[in-house]
């Protein structure tokens, strides 16, 4: 798939997202990719503390606006909001795709308005950022996920309709970051003001190029490019700085890190609501290309249980994988992996924090899904082309390349594979394309043989 | 003429005038300058058509319909753009589709593009007009275009404009705005439009001779279009700015919107109030912050009076929680009039509060300035202010956290509100500002560290337990001595023969084939692994024999790989020959026709060496694969594997072997040299003597002595080699010793004080020698030329320091030259800076000059990952004794006199991440910058105050008072600077002068740690 490979998209809101002094906050909502006419309503409820909200909507806001690599070529594409019983949840991405943000409204900061469950895309303006602004701590805030009838009918005539180029790569991103907050391990844990500190402290531009690891010295923070086993691996210190404006002397940040790619999540936690910006493991790595479904999708042991795992899909904001496989009776690593796929189609979300994945179907046409999966695609290509020699008892394979043969081990401790693409990235970026063509062949081979 | 007999006449000559055209091409058809001659003959016919076709341009209408298509391609390229739009416009469509196709054609072959624009958008559909670019284009194309599209309004007349404006519509906004005017199609009402009438300044461009403001006084509506379009913030780049980019100055007044806007508001026509509220609105809007500065300059020149400002009071205060600085200083001087005035209230305070918590220090300054002229106006606010100042706090600089509590103190009366904030933020408060903030609360201040006392004593007793022995090799006794005196210990000198391998950092070979092609694989994508490179070397040595029956298939890839790399590290380079000759068998091809790069050199001969092995299928481990990381072998393994080598009559091996010796670790010498006493030959001989063993005649390979000699005497000089043919040069026979200086070059492209530092190093004795085998003397050889350009891969650096981990001086000055090439530039890929130092990690590992140099440019470079990784090599140095902050002073001051720029600012930013880790970092700190002062001495650089605030707060932490020989100096700083300031404050701090118990307590801990570890292996 070429880097510029876009999905048309239509944004179409009822009305602008707008402040509305003395009430609150109205988003709009957009239709979904199933029902574009349909504009959801999802949420009306009063905000226990506006102010905190208010500014982690401003940094979900800022992500969405940024580009952290090779600016130029940017898209602002607006965020998405799911609302399920107990949070509203709003995520985005970078326009590089490097950075991911969720900002969490927890069920106990709002006086609870439950009005419909689902996700959608949700637009953010400018007049709506300058009114965020200016909320403040003490006053009576509302917040509308949408608008009812009458809403409607009285903002006939202000409809917003973007057209857009969604690049698949971003929506390929939100689908990849799902694998890597599963794996996400809790690192460090600080006061806002103490990891303010440490933001000024970091080089406003020019940072190093070199990874380096957030470490504690003391009670503050310091930089080093040591690893050590209590570090937080980063690259790009710039795409840090977007917390700064949320930070508070009150909250909590907790860090959470892939020790074996090098994500680390940075989670702002106040009152009642949660914010947390994930960063890729390089500057120039979207988490688009990254492929950790890869393995699973091309695998087949969750296809038993993704029908019926599906089904159970009702909008949880917590889905308890111990729970549903007894539910199902099924063993809990069939459900565990059908959760990875699903969350690889977009249908679920992964809450680092809690441990749980959450119901929320992305409001985009992922029909293209094989699209966004070049290497599944090319995968299956080679095997249905026969390029594909397999020796099962070894568990080795000889694949096919152009004027060259690609030798694949399917080893315990990590495949193997002799093409370029796995000597520079060591697994780190998923399977090659012949790995998975050895697996799907070594899969399709059990198959045969158990039958 | 008649308009028949015009007709007729024009036909004719038209005619005419073809037939002569094409006779006089036909004449040309062979003569060798045909095309210019065409060429000029064309100009020359063209004139005289071009006039005569104006003459008679009211029969066009008439006559170009007639004529065949590539006739009408040719003459309308002839016609006035005027006569030709009006010519066109009249065309119904039947003729329009007699010439679309002609015309698309004729854009295809890419003739004249102007009057071919204009044909296609009166001709021919979407795709052929999509085709006619549109730019440059000129009053008269404008007109033209205007004319055949007013009066064609061509379907696709829309679908035009929505593609030119989502483009950007440079050079067609003023056509789409007369269409618009004119009623031909709808006012567009996209942000592209809106961004379409900025970005093109309202249709006017550069080659225009009408300005903006003139545009703007024509068409009023787009003063209004233009105020709304202050709402948008487009993703792609900024909209509005006061100063375009390529534009040339004299230009700017009539193309910047800035200028332009100003002009209409002091001619009475553009309403202010609108202006303002515009451009104040967009501020707090949050637009990208690059984009803030055009509307903050607008608000600057419009100078808002005192009514004014008064209107837009709340919008000042939302402005105080800005993002960008300079606009929170702009509302903080708009609302300090306000205050002045007696106006302020409490709906200040909240925004005061955010600038206090902004990183801004000035504007906290005068955020808290504010507050206390509040409080002087507004008694009831006192209390509130209190609060409000004790936010101050947070803030990092000692000023603010100094000021805030003057307010606090000042306002706060009876209320516990505050108290309450200061004890909140207590633990952040400056060292300096601490007994203060104790005192405000009522509270007695800790004592610094307690409990170290008691920690001290258990030291000292185990200190003093110690073996004798081992106490003196870790000059125990001196530091006891020094602490119980309560004098500054001395930095640790650590002594080579120290130990140091331990089973952690073992080495494993390469086990199989598979693991090797694997290996290998890696290794070409140019991993940061040095070992990696190294294992592979031994893999290829080790299994160059086994060719399985699928060997081209495993191997398939990776040749491969190999034939086709392109890598930016020439070392790699040499490893993909290696791996094509041992794979094909055949001899590794050597380059020798100019060694600029002696390392390279003998790299070359080590793969050469492993490619004549494989080629021969012989078999057998490198002597010089490290046993240990960082590059250590143990020399017992080297024994044994030089034994299994002769046992097997393995050749080939010269300059493994010397690469072997310099790896040699310290540990367990004796023993491998009572297990070495029969190998044979002068290999055998050689390494006896690193081994320590006796000295015999120098043979047929005086660079295995002079490795040798390395192996034994590291630094030293070894007597036993003077007057033998290894004798050559620094670090073979003789030591080394070096004398350096930097000399400043000035950039042309830099700023005022920026330069480039050139590094010149000359070490006694001078480098003679030219042959690659003395490894350790034709290292230094590279690292000492001054490099025109500093290329280095982090993988090139690392195998460079793994090459005589003993004594890396090679490394620390090729470091310290690619550094000194980042002295004034950011980070960057190409140039590795970091790897270079990571080699003084190694606790062992001498701080000698060659790395003091390097550290202390790392620590000044704008580099950020030398920088860092100075900070890390600094906080470890001081961690284990090995730097006390004197020495380090000592280069950092030589290099100040030699007229270096140091940033002092950059250089206390390296040093806060070291003083945060521990006492000892503190401690080595205040050292480090007392001796940087007292040797720059007066008058100090005027960003002195940055060192001096950093001593301040770090004595106060420390309860040191200032040290005698630094007080006069400071007492020579006077006036109310922040120099100053900083001096009163080190000069008034009260304390004991001797050694503090939780310094003294870090540094004993680190020294017994140091003897524990050695414990752990097994000194000689």
């Amino acid at each position: 798939m070429s880097a510029a490979a876009q999905l048309e998209h239509v944004y179409r809101y009822a009305f602008p997202s707008h402040v509305e002094p003395g009430w609150g906050l109205h988003l709009a909502t957009s239709g979904s990719a199933a029902d574009e006419s349909a504009t959801p309503y999802f949420f009306e409820g009063k905000l226990e503390h506006p102010e905190e909200l208010a500014k982690m909507l401003l940094l979900l806001s800022d992500v969405v606006r940024s580009r952290f690599y090779l600016p130029g070529a940017m898209r602002q594409l607006d965020p998405v909001v799911t609302c399920s019983d107990q949070v509203v949840r709003f995520e985005g991405f970078s326009s590089c795709c490097g950075v991911y943000v969720r900002v969490d409204a927890e069920g106990d900061s709002f006086e609870h308005g439950l009005k419909g469950r689902g996700t959608t895309n949700v637009d953010f303006n400018s007049p709506m950022r300058a009114a965020l602004g200016r909320i403040r701590a003490d006053e009576e805030v509302r917040l509308a996920v949408g608008a009812d009838e009458v809403k409607l009918t009285r903002s006939e005539g202000s409809a917003v309709e973007k057209k857009v180029q969604l690049p698949l790569r971003w929506l390929k991103a939100f689908l990849e970051v799902q694998a890597y907050q599963a794996r996400l391990q809790h690192r460090l844990e600080v006061d806002g003001v103490t990891l303010r500190r440490f933001l000024r402290t970091l080089p406003k531009s020019g940072g190093p190029k070199r990874r380096v690891f957030v470490v504690p010295a003391g009670r503050e923070l310091r930089l080093t490019q040591r690893e050590s086993k209590d570090g937080v691996p980063v690259m790009g210190t710039d795409r840090l700085s977007v917390l700064a404006s949320v930070l508070a002397p009150s909250q909590r940040v907790n860090v959470w890190v892939d020790p074996g790619t090098g994500v680390s999540g940075w989670e702002v936690s106040g009152a009642g609501t949660r914010a947390l910006v994930l960063l890729s493991p390089e500057v120039y790595r979207g988490f688009s290309g990254e492929g950790q479904a890869l393995r699973q999708l091309a695998g087949s042991n969750w296809e038993g249980a993704l029908a019926s795992v599906r089904a159970k899909l009702k909008w949880q904001s917590e889905l308890d994988a111990s729970a549903l496989a007894r539910e199902l009776g099924r063993p809990l690593s069939d459900v565990e992996a059908a959760l990875a796929v699903l969350g690889s189609r977009g249908l679920v979300g992964f809450d680092a924090t809690r441990g749980v994945y959450f119901h929320r179907e992305l409001p985009f046409d992922l029909s293209q899904l094989e699209t966004l999966q070049p290497r599944l695609k090319a995968a299956r290509g080679l095997v249905t082309d026969g390029k594909v020699r397999l020796n099962a008892e070894l568990r080795e394979a000889v694949v096919e390349g152009s004027d060259v043969q690609h030798r694949v081990r399917l080893l315990e401790d990590g495949d193997r594979c002799t093409c370029r693409w796995f000597s520079k990235h060591q697994g780190q970026r998923g399977p090659c394309k012949h790995i998975l063509a050895a697996r799907i062949s070594l899969e399709g081979d059990e198959d045969s043989e158990q039958r | 003429m008649s308009g028949t007999q015009g007709i007729a006449w024009l036909r004719a000559y038209m005619a005419e005038e073809e037939r002569s055209w094409h006779a006089f091409s036909k004449q040309e058809e062979y003569t060798y300058d045909r095309p210019e001659r065409m060429e000029a003959e064309e100009v020359r016919r063209g004139k005289g058509w071009s006039r005569t076709l104006s003459e008679h341009a009211h029969l066009l209408p008439q006559l170009l319909p007639e004529l065949p298509p590539e006739r009408f391609i040719h003459w309308i390229q002839y016609t006035e753009l005027n006569a030709l739009g009006s010519a066109l416009a009249s065309f119904d469509e039947a003729k329009r589709r007699k010439f679309s196709k002609a015309v698309d054609k004729a854009i295809r072959v890419g003739f004249d593009r102007i009057h071919l624009a204009v044909a296609a958008h009166a001709l021919c559909g979407f795709a052929t007009v999509k085709r006619a670019e549109l730019w440059n284009i000129s009053e008269a194309m404008t007109e033209a275009l205007f004319e055949v599209l007013s009066t064609r309004k061509p379907e696709w007349l829309d679908k035009w404009i929505d593609e030119e404006l989502r483009t950007g519509a440079h050079d067609t906004f003023h056509l789409i705005r007369k269409l618009v005017t004119a009623g031909v199609t709808p006012q567009p009402t996209s942000d592209d439009y809106f961004t379409a009438l900025v970005r093109s300044n309202a249709g006017c461009s550069a080659y225009e001779a009408r300005s903006l403001v003139d545009a703007l006084r024509a068409d009023p509506e787009l003063v209004d279009q233009a105020l709304k379009a202050f709402e948008l913030d487009p993703a792609d780049g900024t909209l509005f700015e006061w100063e375009p980019p390529y534009t040339d100055t004299e230009l700017l007044d009539s193309l910047s919107w800035g200028p332009a806007l100003l002009t209409l508001l002091r001619d009475g026509q553009l309403e202010r109030a609108r202006l303002i509220a515009a451009a104040m609105g967009t501020l707090r809007a949050r637009i990208q912050l690059r984009a803030t500065a055009f509307y903050l300059r607008l608000l600057e020149r419009c100078a808002l009076t005192p009514e004014e400002a008064a209107a837009h009071e709340a919008d000042y205060v939302d402005l105080l929680s800005h993002p960008s600085s300079a606009v929170v200083k702009h509302a903080l001087s708009a609302l300090s009039v306000r205050i002045k005035a007696g106006h302020g209230n409490e709906s200040y305070l909240r925004g005061l509060v955010a600038v206090c918590e902004a990183e801004a220090k000035g504007n906290a300054l005068s955020a808290i300035r504010l507050l206390r002229a509040l409080g002087k106006k507004q008694r009831a606010l006192r209390p509130a202010i209190a609060v409000a100042a004790a936010h101050g706090l947070q803030h990092a600089s000692v000023d603010v956290q100094e000021k805030a509590l003057d307010v606090v103190e000042e306002f706060r009366g009876s209320a516990r509100e505050p108290l309450e904030i200061l004890r909140e933020y207590a633990e952040l408060v400056a060292a300096t500002n601490r007994a203060r903030v104790a005192a405000i609360l009522g509270e007695v201040p800790a004592p610094t560290e307690s409990g170290s006392d008691g920690e001290l004593a258990e030291l000292l007793q185990e200190a003093r337990s110690v073996p004798a022995k081992l106490a003196e090799l870790a000059a125990l006794p001196r530091l006891i001595a020094d602490i119980e005196a309560g004098s500054p210990p001395c930095a640790f000198h650590p002594d080579s023969r120290a130990p140091r391998l331990s089973d952690d950092s073992l080495v494993q070979p390469i086990a199989s084939l598979d693991e090797l092609i694997d290996c290998l694989l890696a290794a070409l994508e140019e991993r940061e692994d040095a070992m990696l490179i190294e294992r592979c070397l031994d893999g290829i040595s080790r299994f160059a024999h086994e060719r399985p029956a699928d060997f081209d298939v495993r191997t398939s890839a990776l040749l491969q790989s190999a034939t086709t790399l392109e890598s930016y590290s020439s070392l790699v380079v040499e490893l993909a020959t290696l791996i094509t000759s041992w794979i094909q068998r055949q001899p590794k091809p050597r380059d020798r026709e100019q060694v600029d790069d002696w390392f390279r050199a003998f790299f070359a001969v080590r793969t050469t060496e492993i490619a004549q092995r494989a080629k021969d299928c012989i078999p057998a481990t490198t002597l010089s694969l490290p046993t240990h990381s960082r590059g250590w072998l143990a020399p017992s393994v080297l024994v044994e594997r030089l034994r299994e080598a002769q046992q097997q009559g393995v050749k080939f091996q010269q300059a493994d072997f010397v690469q072997a010796l310099l790896r040699l670790a310290p540990d367990d010498r004796a023993a491998a040299l009572e297990a070495a006493k029969d190998l044979a030959g002068e290999m055998g001989q050689a390494l006896r003597y690193a081994l320590g063993g006796q000295f015999r005649t120098v043979g047929a390979h005086p660079h295995f002595w002079a490795a040798a000699a390395r192996a034994r005497h590291v630094a030293a000089e070894a007597p036993e080699l003077r007057d033998t043919p290894a004798a050559i040069g620094p670090y073979a026979a003789a030591s080394a010793s070096f004398e350096w200086r930097v000399k400043k070059l000035e950039v042309r492209w830099a700023s005022k004080d920026e330069h480039r530092l050139e590094l010149d190093v000359k070490p006694k004795p001078t480098v003679v020698p030219n042959s690659e085998y003395f490894l350790a003397t034709m290292m230094l050889k590279d690292a000492l030329r001054i490099p025109d350009f500093v290329e280095t891969l982090p993988l090139d650096a690392r195998l460079h320091t793994m090459a005589w981990p003993m004594l890396p001086d090679a490394a620390f000055w090729r470091g310290a030259h690619a550094v000194t090439d980042r002295l004034f530039r950011p980070a960057s890929t190409l140039t590795a800076t970091s790897p270079y130092l990571e080699p003084l990690f190694d606790p062992d590992l001498a701080f000698n000059e060659p790395a003091r140099v390097c550290l202390v440019l790392a620590l000044i470079a704008q580099d950020a990952d030398a920088r860092t990784t100075g900070a890390d090599v600094l906080t470890a140095l001081v961690e284990d004794g090995r730097c006390d902050g004197t020495e380090l002073a000592e280069t950092l001051v030589r290099m100040h006199r030699a007229g270096t720029t140091i940033r002092l600012g950059r250089l206390t930013e390296s040093l806060s991440r070291v003083h945060v880790v521990g006492p000892a970092q503190q401690w080595a700190s205040v050292r480090f910058l007392e001796a940087v002062l007292i040797g720059i001495g007066a008058p100090l650089p005027k960003d002195a105050h940055h060192l001096l605030e950093l001593l301040a707060e770090l004595n106060t932490s420390l309860a040191r008072p200032c040290p005698a020989p630094l007080q006069s100096l400071l007492k020579s700083i006077t006036g109310s600077g922040k120099a100053a300031k900083a001096a009163k404050r080190i000069l008034t701090q009260q304390g004991e002068p001797e050694l503090p118990a939780p310094v003294a307590a870090a540094v004993l801990r680190s020294r017994l740690e140091r003897l524990r570890r050695w414990g752990q292996g097994q000194p000689s």
